[in-house]
């Protein structure tokens, strides 16, 4: 029974999650790790992607923003903007934001390097969340 | 005399229709008080864990420190200005902008978050750069652009200091002016202030990890956050400040309105009662010569 890790996620609008889990898997800068309880501590930064936890049996998908993770033997706390589960995505919706977005960054010129850049980054997680609604239909 | 009653009537009326007004205008700043509050409550364990997460780091890169960190000798401040929206709440925007005169208008310039703050830097001629209009209880994204604004400004060396002033909020009476210096970060804080420092089982705790890809690096990536955060804990805190200052200005007008409806009233009585009075008497004194 030990052999679990504590699980949260916190955001500026509160602790969004706070469970104990068998695994999570996450999108780090340096390719994607798989966490099981025991893990070695390491503190990592996160980008856009899916992360999938596993708890008593359960699989859960879940789209994440930019973040850290902060790893210790018991416990996983993940620090980040955005967290959407995988059934609270509006494909649709998404898709639209990506395409006004692209069509923004398309005539880049009259925007200044700020709006470009805060663009951008809304595209990459739109087009994250948008990747792991695709991958998780079937 | 008719005349009369009935301008005091209408005066009645008028003043209970304030007082209703500023009524629901009270009752609505309690509820956006408390929902600012709320928010800034909320975000306390995100800000609490990137402090320690910060403060832990700091102490393992020593190598070069990272250039939101750098002090440098300051020829421009850039302020950020936090007023209000509305006006109704009090002397809390005139306090707040009071603490304006203290920056040099030839080296300071201004980003302002709220309507008033933007008419206020206009009509005294200080050098605006932008304003960002901001709700009621803006959410975490809506300071983004503001905090990236600032940082931008700051790396590339357009301004050597970021000053944020706004009204932080002590209790539903009390609310302070404060500037709190946000670049270079010298010292971590939280929503302005000090973070308390940790003791060394939490030290020892966080020195054991490692760091993915590196510490310098998780630590350039963390700092956009920490302002980020700091910035969205002083705007939280300045709208609950203007929510509890209206709401206080607002039971004041309520109260005052109150007290003004009872004179009204009772001169109006007093009005009603001369009138019979002298009516009564006008009937005895004909009955008395009929009789």
């Amino acid at each position: 029974m030990a052999n679990k890790i504590h699980f949260e996620i916190v955001s500026p609008s509160g602790v969004s999650r706070s469970l104990d889990v068998d695994m999570v898997v996450l999108p780090t800068t340096s390719g994607e790790i798989g966490v099981l309880p025991n893990h070695e501590p390491i503190m990592t930064m996160l980008e856009p992607g899916e992360m999938v936890v596993t708890a008593d049996g359960r699989t859960e998908y879940c789209a994440i923003g930019e973040g850290f993770a902060q790893i210790t033997p018991g416990r996983l706390s993940i620090l980040t903007e955005m967290v959407v589960k995988v059934g609270d995505i509006d494909e649709d919706s998404v898709a639209k934001a990506i395409e006004r977005a692209q069509a923004a960054l398309a005539n880049a010129a009259h925007l200044s390097d700020e709006e470009a850049a805060s663009l951008e980054g809304g595209l990459k997680r739109n087009i994250a969340m948008l990747g792991v609604k695709r991958r998780r239909r079937a | 005399m008719g005349n009369n009653t009935r301008d005091i009537r209408r005066r009645i009326k008028s003043v209970r229709n304030t007082a209703q007004i500023t009524k629901a205008m009270q009752m609505i700043a309690a509820a956006k008080m408390r929902k600012a509050q709320q928010r800034a409550l909320d975000a306390r364990p995100y800000a609490q864990m990137l402090n320690r997460i910060l403060v832990s780091i700091s102490k393992h890169t020593e190598d070069e420190l990272h250039p939101l960190l750098q002090a440098r000798p300051v020829k421009r401040t850039l302020v950020v200005l936090v007023g209000t929206d509305k006006g109704l709440c009090g002397g809390l925007n005139t306090n707040l902008f009071r603490e304006v005169q203290q920056f040099d208008a030839a080296s300071t310039d201004f980003v302002a978050v709220g309507r008033k703050a933007v008419d206020f830097l206009a009509r005294t001629k200080r050098s605006l750069l932008a304003d960002f209009p901001m709700r009621d209880t803006p959410d975490y994204a809506e300071i983004k652009p503001v905090a990236h604004f600032i940082m931008d400004r700051f790396l590339a060396d357009e301004a050597d200091r970021v000053v944020v002033l706004y009204t932080d909020f002590v209790n539903t009476l009390t609310q302070v002016p404060s500037a709190h210096e946000l670049l270079p970060i010298t010292e971590f804080h939280m929503g302005g202030k000090p973070v308390e420092q940790k003791g060394d089982a939490a030290e020892e705790e966080m020195s054991v990890f490692k760091y993915e890809p590196s510490a310098g690096e998780v630590l350039g990536a963390l700092l956009p956050f920490y302002v980020g955060n700091e910035l969205y804990t002083m705007i939280l805190n300045a709208r609950a400040s203007e929510q509890s200052a209206r709401m206080v200005a607002m039971k004041n007008a309520t109260d005052n309105a109150n007290t003004l409806i009872k004179d009204l009233t009772l001169e109006y009585n007093k009005i009603r009662q001369a009138a019979i009075t002298t009516e009564i008497l006008e009937i005895s004194t004909a009955q008395m010569t009929m009789g």
